[in-house]
């Protein structure tokens, strides 16, 4: 299987544990080169030659990664690039950094080595549910065979030296991705939020900003990379998201007791909408599939499955970021083809009243 | 390449000569101030007990730009790194490390490394 085909990788399919809120776990490790300058600062042979070395390092992965393979992101069409944002296994900033930046990627989408993006290399593991252990433990794995052949760089005192000083010492970012819409429903959402903030975790939205993400989904994931070791990093994170999973699910009893027919009415009028509007503009999208997510994961909606809703609020990251962040304000032609793809892949879907 | 002088950002007539730093939650947030603004600056913070983390780097453009303050691997210099929150190469945590130790203490609130080293 070639891994740059789109496949829908394992960390959608939605089958990891308690993955009706938390839909995925990320483990991503930075990492430099010692004897290169950062990307930011690095000619275009010094990209090339970091790209070389990278690729001599890879073979020892396949033991546990099979198919594992390295492209040049200006080599890839722009259908793989959109698939790439959207299976959450390249940055924005690596799809448009241009010449001198490659991507390693397995078939199951599982782990994404970016190659000079920010710095030399961004490990990451991605997968199903709330699994930070077992996501820091494959990053860790894949760390410690590239570390068997590539130089990198290091202090006793700062730990691994990376681009950002928000990353040095040990380079990890472990983060959940949770769908937190019952909360927001019963307005329990900031004040929770900010019991995680005083744990010492970051909490963003995933797309928007603050409380105001769009699609009610949230990113947990620490605040700090030194001062801690790597285990101590991946249990606050974890037992941050294992409280506010706690309070979602507190949150969605409370909804199926008290608001069972209001809920009911939100998800029929968002799937109704879903499946005739010839377009929808962003915000409208991911607003409407949180509803239709929620009603689903509360067993309303017949022929849903977490894996087709996963699949299509990620499948809407692509054509959003781009159009935020690269500067191109007319949504037109992507709401057309963002209403279609709604249109095609719900159309069996109802409500069912229970 | 080195950074020109910024106006101060609060009276927006003398150049900045320092940066002042403050973290709130993960974010961390610079005013570059001139020598009266920053003064002014510090003891409205003070007054109102805002954290300041100890924290007002002198920018020192003299010195920024001078190339005997430069990183030999990559060309940064010390004003890159405050102003920019960002060093160009691994060897530039050896050449500024005082300022670089400052800096991570703003970003991270330590600086020591507890966790692994590389398996090599």
């Amino acid at each position: 299987m070639n891994p740059l085909e789109s496949n829908i990788p394992d960390w959608l399919k939605g089958d990891g544990p308690d993955s009706d809120v938390v839909i995925s776990t990320r483990a991503r490790l930075a990492r430099s080169l010692a004897e290169f300058p950062f990307p930011s600062r690095a000619s275009g042979e010094d990209l090339t030659m970091i790209v070389s070395e990278v690729r001599q390092a890879l073979s020892g992965l396949a033991e546990k990664f099979p198919g594992i393979e390295l492209a040049s992101v200006d080599k890839l069409s722009d259908e793989v690039k959109s698939f790439l944002l959207d299976a959450h296994l390249a940055s924005v900033e690596q799809i448009i950094g241009g010449k001198g930046r490659a991507i390693v990627l397995e078939p199951r989408g599982r782990l994404s080595i970016m190659i000079n993006e920010e710095d030399h290399l961004r490990l990451q593991i991605i997968l199903s549910g709330l699994v930070c252990e077992e996501a820091w433990e494959m990053v860790d794995w894949a760390d410690d065979v590239l570390a068997q052949k590539l130089a990198y760089g290091f202090s006793n005192t700062y730990g691994y030296l990376t681009a950002s000083l928000s990353n040095v010492g040990t380079g990890l970012r472990v983060s959940a991705m949770m769908h937190l819409a019952a909360m927001r429903l019963t307005r329990k959402l900031n004040e929770q939020l900010r019991a995680a903030y005083d744990l010492g975790v970051s909490v963003r939205g995933v797309f928007g900003e603050g409380t105001q993400s769009f699609g009610d989904l949230f990113q947990v994931s620490n605040e700090v990379t030194l001062g801690l070791n790597e285990r101590e990093i991946v249990e606050r994170v974890r037992s941050v998201t294992a409280y506010l999973l706690a309070q979602e699910r507190l949150a969605r009893k409370e909804l199926l007791s008290r608001h069972r027919t209001s809920i009911l009415n939100d998800a029929a009028k968002s799937l109704k909408t879903l499946q005739t509007s010839m377009r929808v503009a962003p915000q409208q999208a991911f607003t409407l599939m949180s509803s239709l997510r929620l009603a689903t994961a509360l067993g309303f909606v017949e022929n849903g499955s977490g894996a087709l809703m996963n699949e299509l609020l990620a499948g809407m990251r692509a054509s959003t970021e781009l159009s935020m962040r690269v500067g191109s304000r007319d949504d037109t032609g992507a709401g057309i083809e963002r209403a279609k793809l709604l249109r095609n892949k719900l159309r069996s879907l109802y409500i069912n009243e229970g | 390449m080195a950074v020109e002088n910024p106006i101060c950002e609060c009276c927006s007539i003398r150049p900045a000569k320092l940066v002042v730093v403050r973290r709130r939650r993960d974010d961390t947030y610079r005013t570059f101030v001139c020598c009266e603004c920053a003064e002014e600056l510090t003891r409205v913070y003070v007054k109102n007990g805002l954290d300041l983390d100890g924290m007002v780097l002198g920018m020192d453009r003299g010195a920024g730009s001078d190339t005997a303050y430069s990183c030999r691997l990559c060309g940064t210099t010390l004003a890159d790194i405050v102003v920019g929150g960002r060093p160009g190469c691994c060897a530039c945590y050896g050449k500024f490390g005082g300022e670089i130790e400052n800096a991570i203490k703003v970003a991270q609130g330590h600086t020591l490394h507890m966790g692994k080293t590389p398996e090599r």
